[in-house]
């Protein structure tokens, strides 16, 4: 299951440069930027989560652009790979529409109104 | 219907492992298109393994049928077959195609580079079942796609597909020198922001794709110590998209010298050029993994 955290502390950062992407050393997490909830954090533990308007969804957003079930987080080695639930709005990396993607540090989902930047913390699992 | 396309290597001229390449990834050409279940595979690059991999994963015992599309043999083409799991497995049919009837150029070379003073394991020792096989001179329905080619300007010559159904179109179009072809290239050279004017014929090959996955190796700075080389700049191909109506563009075939943040820099002076010229494209740098659904 997803981990809320510091839900009240994030702030909206800027955009960096590729250069400052940090290595992965196994922990990730997902930064809601925009959308119902946002700023929020959500540390991502298990090897698969579902992001979606559903309450049960292990990251539930609560956005009507959204699907219920939308997208599928499942863990590949250090990261996590990103696949579109057949959602009807879409996914979409770095404003490219897609099915699916390995995610990488800095990595900005888009679902509806909702902006997520993957993170790899370095906090390994 | 459905169209899937996966990306598995889209590197050019070599595999670059690292951490500066992880993110647009360091296999080199392969690209996987799959059309209704129909599965088409553009380049045998070091990205073949990979895919190989998953084929065998995913297909659970079920026999394997690929249709094998090269652009061309350079190494960085090829060098992923000797890898491919399948074509270990007796139960797979491939079918290798070159686009004249009656040539078998690209067969014998996937053959020559399984020669025992490069590989341990000769071709004819392979399982499946690897067919010679043609486009017609040109294009070909096979399994209900229409498969058509184009001959590029490459060292050797290369080839671009397209392969379309129900009004859904995906051209690959890698090893490519398009600048040497548009319209007045001196001039183009000295004026790198004047609209660049590619050849009627390919931007007709080309038109209405819903993606077009193209050779876009260089930067406007780079190109002129590169001219000859056989590769083009990423920003002529917004010009090519533009012309012929593309709906998305990935730049593909990155250059081994180029980090990943490199060639984020090159997608963001291409989408500057894209809204210059009032064009509704999308642009997007082609990166291992990453699979969209047309
Ligand atoms: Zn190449
Ligand atoms: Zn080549």
């Amino acid at each position: 299951m997803a981990r809320r955290v510091d839900s009240d502390q994030t702030v909206i950062h800027r955009l960096e440069p590729t250069s400052a992407r940090r290595p992965s050393r196994g922990g990730a997490a997902l930064e809601q930027r925009r959308g119902p909830g946002a700023p929020r954090s959500f540390a991502l533990e298990a090897p698969e989560l579902i992001v979606g308007r559903s309450a049960d969804a292990s990251v539930c957003i609560d956005s009507h652009l959204i699907s219920r079930r939308h997208l599928l987080l499942r863990r590949v080695g250090p990261t996590y790979q990103a696949l579109d639930l057949e959602s009807s709005n879409g996914l979409f990396l770095d404003g490219v529409r897609i099915h699916s993607a390995v995610l990488f540090d800095g990595d900005e989902l888009q679902l509806g109104d909702v902006l997520l930047v993957f993170r790899e913390t370095g906090g390994g699992t | 219907m459905s169209v899937f396309v996966k990306f598995w290597g889209t590197r050019g001229s070599i595999p670059t492992p690292g951490h500066a390449t992880r993110r647009f990834g360091g296999n080199t050409s392969c690209v996987e298109v799959r059309v209704d279940g129909q599965l088409f595979i553009c380049d045998g690059g070091t990205g073949l393994r990979e895919l190989g991999l998953e084929l065998v994963a995913r297909s659970a015992g079920t026999p394997i049928e690929a249709h094998l599309l090269f652009s061309h043999t350079h190494w960085d083409h090829i060098q992923g077959f000797p890898f491919f799991s399948p074509a270990y497995v007796a139960s797979t049919a491939l079918y290798v195609y070159d686009v004249e009837p009656h040539d078998d150029r690209v067969h014998r070379l996937l053959r020559g580079q399984m020669r025992h003073d490069y590989f341990p394991v000769s071709f004819s020792d392979l399982g499946a079942s690897i067919h010679s096989a043609n486009l017609d001179g040109g294009s070909k329905t096979i399994a209900g796609v229409r498969v058509s080619a184009f001959e590029q300007r490459h060292p050797g010559r290369s080839f671009a597909y397209s392969l379309e159904r129900e009004g859904k179109k995906v051209v690959y179009a890698t090893d490519n020198e398009l600048d040497m072809l548009v319209a007045a290239p001196e001039a183009i050279a000295r004026y790198p922001d004047a609209r660049r004017l590619c050849p009627p014929e390919f931007v007709r090959f080309v038109a209405g794709a819903d993606l077009l996955i193209a050779d876009g190796q260089y930067t406007d700075e780079e190109y002129p110590q590169k001219v000859g080389w056989g590769h083009s700049r990423a920003t002529t191909l917004v010009d090519l998209a533009l012309a012929a109506g593309v709906r998305q563009l990935a730049i593909f075939h990155h250059d081994p010298m180029h980090a990943d943040d490199e060639i984020d820099a090159i997608v963001m002076q291409c989408r500057a050029r894209a809204d210059r010229f009032g064009g509704k494209l999308v642009v997007f740098a082609a990166r291992e993994g990453m699979e969209l659904r047309l």
